[in-house]
């Protein structure tokens, strides 16, 4: 049986063909599967991003459902402000969906993602994390990885950080719910959305949605990589309730060097061995770091010489 | 009714709580801080119709009113200075997507540096942001203000700031004729409840478009301004008939028993400094000049035909404008505002800038000072300017 | 453009009408096309009759057992007795094995096998021919010499299309070496009885012992009947040729079986000695263990590497104690009046098709009371033969623009040839599809489907070019390693469906359009919206699906 993580996708579409997403487009494949289990009855908050243009020109419109467009670093308060308004009016029931890339998420929209977690606010925010500005040419985020290449930094200046944890920062606040979902896995994607719809205060779903155009790799890649992201534990699959129940939904059943995944990405081309063993060091410690907090044994053979 | 005694934060909240919002959201700064908590004690108490929420910055406070508005909420927010600047963005988009918002801003000039001082620089900055602003002269001012203000958004789909002086108003007590909450209620219907945001038929809202849409979408929201003058006249008489006082769009004054028709000189100014004009003029009386008090309350849109009639008269050969802001390298917004307005109309006279800006406070001497600087030949730099500041 | 109400003023809330994007056209942005291009499983490649693995494992993986069966009768009429005895060639080469392990396909069309045994009901004959044809067959009269699995395949498939069949067979037992050959460790008789019933339920024929030949002249067979099928199978054992091999006590391979199922005396013996390394070897030793011989010895001539018999069987007989003598070859029987014992002596490695080296000074004697032959086994055709009054056609071919349409046949006096006696001896699987292509070519001759066209219900045999879909063209990534499941349904379910659409659905779940619709539980590409990306392609599970160049004007 295909993987069950893959499988068990509702028929019913509530994301139009003839949108404005690039071929390839790993956000547009998140939306059309999340948007399944929210229906059409979810307002969808979009603050500027990918989405901001494939939900459609004026007066085009890809979604089945209501979009409610807003200014770049908003999203999280006016979903919130959204979700209070609906319940002052009366309608108790309406869900909420932010819908934010990694730029109004990790950057610039931090300080209101923060706000709406910390009170938590009955929303569920989903950022699809295509790890850089994409949407207006592949500028870096502070979701960019270690060594990645962007418009901003260009070679031989590939970016000299980490990637930021964004999970971490909002299992800080001690949400209800929070998980990581990816586009190659998107049973386990729907599942999350399923308990993210049940449960009540703030949820965060972080999506990984490779964008081809921006990595520089063939545009029929996009699920293989986000795949090969999970495979490689670079993009763990997990849940966590209450910011203390951790729950690994997935466990790669072998190890799986980050070679794998960077292999074939023009946004790498630059990095060099020293930087790709750092850049090693780091998912195994995240991984065992996760592991430990989810109570499973991280299975990881020691680093061949 | 009855009367108590407010200062103008109280007044503000009390207003908020008669209007029946819905949801205020809200980060507070100083001096909007003590509204901020009035209407968080008065929601502890269980004495406030609606949600209050304090969020983590004024950026979100709009943000946060934006969506609560959208969702058909009656919405609030309030701030001050920095929290205004900070929130600028968002006041475009409130006003381009018509949301009916209500916002007190408390004046409190602009840093660097850090400045606790009445300045109106912070809302002044925002007149091109598409919202409405009155400016309040006294609490009982600000509390009708605001009842009125929820009324005109929610007909105009404009949202509307109302402005009063930090600390001069904010923290300043007077007596107030509290309406009762049946008096509000005949003035202001329900809430609208729910507006754009029906989940019925699928709804792109605010996508991103062409200059066509655009240019459309501005040239009417210009239209729609230019008809609020009109509104208010009819719904302050409206008002008035309910709560028994009549707010102009600008407000002419001249001591007991002299006439507008005979005014020769005319001050111009707004908010507590027009109440501070108002106890002095009777001391110019003996001087010669007639003189006369225009303050200026609504502010966007400047209800032009109606200062043009009061000042374009040939008998008034001096206009001095008091502004307490500053537009550097060009002066009071108020003074260029007014030189706007009456450029090519009939006024003949010389325009006057007394400048307050930075928070200067306006005392009866410190006005002496200043038109008697005025008659000595005006500025000292060229500039046109009579500084308050240095009539200090 | 937002209107205005009645007090003049334009307000927000007004309700836009939007236009679904599902009027931009992208698909025309595409520079290449997605397309589904089926291609040759190695089970089926590698499979004797061809078999469409991967059709029914996905029937079985929705637990489809009726359209399972109906889509494995196309290939294979009797699962169930494959399921016991083939030797799964296509395990052997299951893609699955590269990832996990192979697919348990025998077990599974044995279950489905077994699922028809249960659940058949007579008068099922005809379903896949439709009224015409069926009359038109009911005017035919086909005359099947041989029950083995040939001649039984050939039956079943003529009998559904309305032919009259009549199986002859000389032995007191249909089945042929079903019966006869096949020890019943390997094959349980009720199984083959159960086919039998079918068959005759569905209104074949049996005559059984009436050997043509002998108590029927072929010729009376060939004025009686439209067509005759000799399917009579290489039931002769060779001889060695050497010195001693009339005494009493030395028996072919297949005779020394056929006796025991005959239910004849067995052969009392201490000390057995087989000669041979294929199956018929195989299982005569192992049988001679089982009827209590002490001990058996296994003698093959070259070495262990080069035996024919299926590991399975030798493992089976290693495990029964049969012991196996590699490199080693008969030289001379000796005994007085019986078997007493034999002499052996050693060759050199060498490969099939070599000439055998003999090592001088390695001869050495083996006691034995019975020594059974496996040499290989001739047709008993050349016997037949000479009653013809045409020769049979031996040429395979079939479809269009072959050489089996009828003209090669002619009208009258049809004679066929089918399994062993036409092959050399193979595999019941290979038998099997040897019936079924005889059936296709008797069809066509006897005009029931006189046009080249696909004759329902039966599967053409593949044309010999095709090459298996290579492993690296799929994406078993999508598939959990697990190994072998406890069900049917859930060991079909690991099936990779190499080549073949299943309709898992992964195009579809996969595509960012979305540009796949579905249709009748087919997917197909939405050419409208497809802007050619091509992750269906990569993703696809099956290497169903390739890029295409694809022109302008046909986008």
């Amino acid at each position: 049986m295909i993987h069950t993580l893959v499988g068990d996708i509702p028929r019913q579409e509530f994301m139009l063909s003839g949108h404005n997403g690039c071929q390839g487009c790993g956000p547009a494949l998140a939306v059309r599967h999340l948007i399944k289990i929210s229906g059409p009855e979810a307002i969808i908050v979009i603050p500027a991003s990918c989405w901001s243009i494939i939900s459609g020109v004026e007066p085009f419109h890809s979604l089945k459902t209501v979009v409610l467009h807003c200014p770049f670093p908003s999203a999280a308060a006016t979903g919130a402000g959204i979700k209070t308004g609906l319940e002052a009016v009366g309608d108790m029931r309406t869900q909420v969906i932010v819908l934010a890339g990694d730029g109004a998420t990790f950057d610039i929209g931090l300080q209101g993602l923060s706000g709406v977690a910390e009170r938590n606010e009955d929303i569920i925010y989903v950022c699809y994390d295509n790890e850089a500005y994409m949407n207006t040419g592949t500028q870096r985020s502070s979701a960019s990885p270690y060594g990645s290449l962007s418009t901003t930094t260009p070679a031989p200046a590939a970016k000299s950080s980490p990637k930021k944890d964004i999970m971490k920062i909002v299992e800080a606040h001690e949400v209800p719910y929070a998980a990581t979902a990816n586009i190659a896995y998107p049973g386990d994607l729907l599942a999350k959305m399923r308990r993210a719809m049940q449960v009540k205060g703030f949820r965060f779903l972080h999506i990984f949605t490779p964008c081809m155009q921006g990595w520089g790799s063939p545009i029929e890649h996009t699920v293989k990589l986000a795949r090969l992201a999970v495979l490689t534990r670079l993009f763990p699959l997990y849940e966590v309730e209450n910011g203390e129940h951790y729950r690994l939904s997935y466990i790669p059943e072998e190890y799986l060097p980050v070679q794998a995944y960077l292999e074939g990405q023009k946004r790498f081309s630059s990095l060099q061995e020293a930087e790709l063993a750092q850049m090693q060091k780091r998912i195994d410690r995240a991984w065992r770091a996760l592991c430990q907090k989810a109570g499973v044994d991280p299975v990881i053979p020691p680093p061949k010489a | 009714m009855k009367s108590k005694l407010l200062n103008g934060n109280e007044a503000a909240a009390l207003a908020v709580k008669l209007a029946r919002a819905q949801v205020v959201c809200a980060y507070p700064i100083t001096p909007q801080t003590s509204l901020v908590e009035s209407i968080a004690g008065m929601c502890a108490r269980g004495d406030f119709p609606g949600e209050f929420v304090n969020v983590e910055s004024e950026y979100s406070a709009l943000a946060y009113t934006i969506g609560a508005s959208y969702a058909g909420a009656r919405a609030f927010t309030a701030t001050s200075s920095q929290g205004l600047a900070y929130m600028h963005e968002l006041l475009h988009w409130a006003a381009g997507a018509r949301l009916p918002i209500v916002m007190v801003n408390a004046s409190r000039a602009l840093g660097a540096p850090w400045s606790l001082e009445p300045d109106q620089l912070d809302s002044l900055a925002q007149r091109d942001t598409g919202w409405l602003q009155f400016y309040c002269a006294d609490v009982q001012e600000i509390l009708d203000t605001i009842i009125f203000s929820f009324r005109l958004v929610e007909e105009t789909g404009i949202p509307c700031m109302v402005v009063y002086d930090g600390f001069v108003l904010s923290h300043t007590h007077e007596v107030v004729e509290l309406p009762g909450q049946e008096q509000a209620d005949a003035f202001l219907p329900a809430p609208p409840g729910r507006t754009a945001l029906r989940t019925d038929r699928p709804q792109n809202i605010q996508a991103v478009t062409d200059y066509r849409y655009v240019s459309r979408v501005l040239q009417r929201r210009h239209r729609d301004m230019l008809k609020v003058p009109a509104l208010i006249q009819s719904l302050a008489q409206e008002y008035a008939d309910i709560f028994g006082r009549n707010y102009p769009l600008v407000e002419t004054y001249r001591w007991e028993g002299a006439k507008w028709e005979e005014t020769e000189a005319v001050i111009v100014a707004v908010g507590s400094a027009a109440q501070t004009v108002k106890s002095a003029l009777p001391s110019f009386s003996g001087q010669g000049d007639k003189m006369g008090l225009l303050r200026i309350r609504l502010f966007r849109p400047l209800p032009k035909k109606e200062i043009i009639s009061l000042l374009a008269q040939p008998r008034i050969k001096k206009v001095v404008i008091i502004d307490r802001d500053l537009s550097a390298g060009t002066g009071g917004i108020f003074a260029q505002e007014l030189r706007a307005v009456l450029q090519g109309s009939p006024f003949q006279g010389d325009i006057y800038e007394l400048n307050l800006a930075g928070g200067v406070d306006l005392t009866p001497n410190l006005l002496h000072r200043g038109l008697a600087a005025l008659d000595r030949g005006g500025d000292d730099d060229g500039s046109g300017i009579i500084w308050g500041v240095d009539l200090q | 453009m937002p209107s205005s109400d009645e007090s003049g003023f334009s307000r927000h809330g007004q309700l836009q009408e939007v236009i679904p994007t599902t009027v931009n056209k992208t698909g025309l942005w595409r520079f290449l096309t997605p397309v589904f291009q089926e291609k040759v499983s190695p089970c089926r490649l590698s499979c004797p009759l061809e078999n469409g693995i991967p059709l029914w494992m996905n029937m079985i993986r929705q637990d489809d057992w009726q359209g399972a069966w109906r889509v494995m009768q196309e290939y294979n009429p009797f699962p169930a007795i494959t399921g016991y005895v083939c030797y799964r060639f296509c395990e052997e080469k299951c893609h699955r094995g590269l990832w996990d392990e192979p697919v348990a396909v025998r077990e599974i069309e044995k279950a489905i096998g077994l699922w028809r045994h249960d659940n058949y009901r007579a008068g099922e004959n005809g379903k896949s021919g439709g009224r015409d044809r069926m009359q038109r067959g009911k005017m035919k009269k086909v005359a099947i010499v041989g029950s083995g699995p040939a001649g039984l395949s050939c039956a079943y498939y003529l009998r559904k299309q309305g032919v009259t069949v009549t199986v002859f067979e000389k032995l007191s037992l249909a089945g042929g070496l079903l019966a006869t050959g096949i020890p019943e460790y390997r094959l349980p008789r009720h199984i083959l009885k159960k086919e039998l019933e079918i068959l005759e339920a569905e209104g074949v024929t049996f005559e059984v012992g009436r050997e043509v030949g002998r108590e029927i002249d072929l010729a009376k067979l060939q004025d009686d009947f439209d067509a005759v099928l000799l399917a009579v199978g290489a039931q002769k054992s060779r001889r060695l040729q050497i010195r001693g091999e009339e005494l009493p006590g030395v028996i072919g391979a297949l005779e020394f079986l056929r006796d025991l199922h005959l239910g004849l005396p067995p052969r009392e013996a201490d000390h057995v000695v087989v000669v041979g390394g294929g199956n018929a070897a195989v299982d005569a030793a192992c049988m001679a263990r089982l009827q209590g011989a002490r001990v058996v010895n296994l003698l093959y001539r070259r070495s262990r590497e080069e035996i024919p018999a299926h590991s399975e069987e030798i493992k089976a007989a290693a495990e029964a104690g049969v012991k196996f003598t590699f490199q080693t070859v008969l030289q001379e029987v000796c005994g007085g009046g019986c078997v007493q014992k034999v002499r052996a002596r050693r060759v050199a490695s060498s490969r099939r098709g070599e000439q055998l080296q003999v090592l001088p000074g390695t001869s050495y004697e083996l006691p034995c009371d019975l020594l059974i032959i496996a040499a290989g086994q001739e047709s008993g055709l050349p016997e037949l033969a000479s009653s013809l009054q045409v020769l049979p056609v031996m040429e395979e071919g079939y479809g269009e623009g072959s050489a089996g349409g009828k003209e090669r046949l002619g009208d009258e006096n049809i004679v066929l040839m089918a399994g062993d006696a036409l092959t050399g001896p193979a595999s019941v699987a290979s038998a099997i599809f040897s019936g079924r292509k005889a059936a296709l070519m008797l069809l066509r001759a006897l005009d029931i489907y006189p046009e080249p066209e696909d004759i329902p219900g039966i599967v053409f045999p593949l044309q010999g070019e095709e090459e298996a879909i290579p492993y690296e063209h799929l994406n078993p990534v999508l598939y959990p390693r697990l190994g072998r499941l406890a069900t049917a349904l859930e060991e079909a379910g690991r099936c990779f469906s190499c080549g073949t659409c299943n309709s898992c659905g992964v195009c579809w779940v996969f595509c960012p359009e979305p540009a796949i619709g579905e249709n009748n539980g087919k997917f197909e590409i939405l050419l409208d919206y497809c802007k050619g990306c091509g992750i269906c392609v990569t993703e696809c599970p099956a290497g169903v699906l390739a890029m295409e160049e694809v022109p302008w004007h046909e986008k």
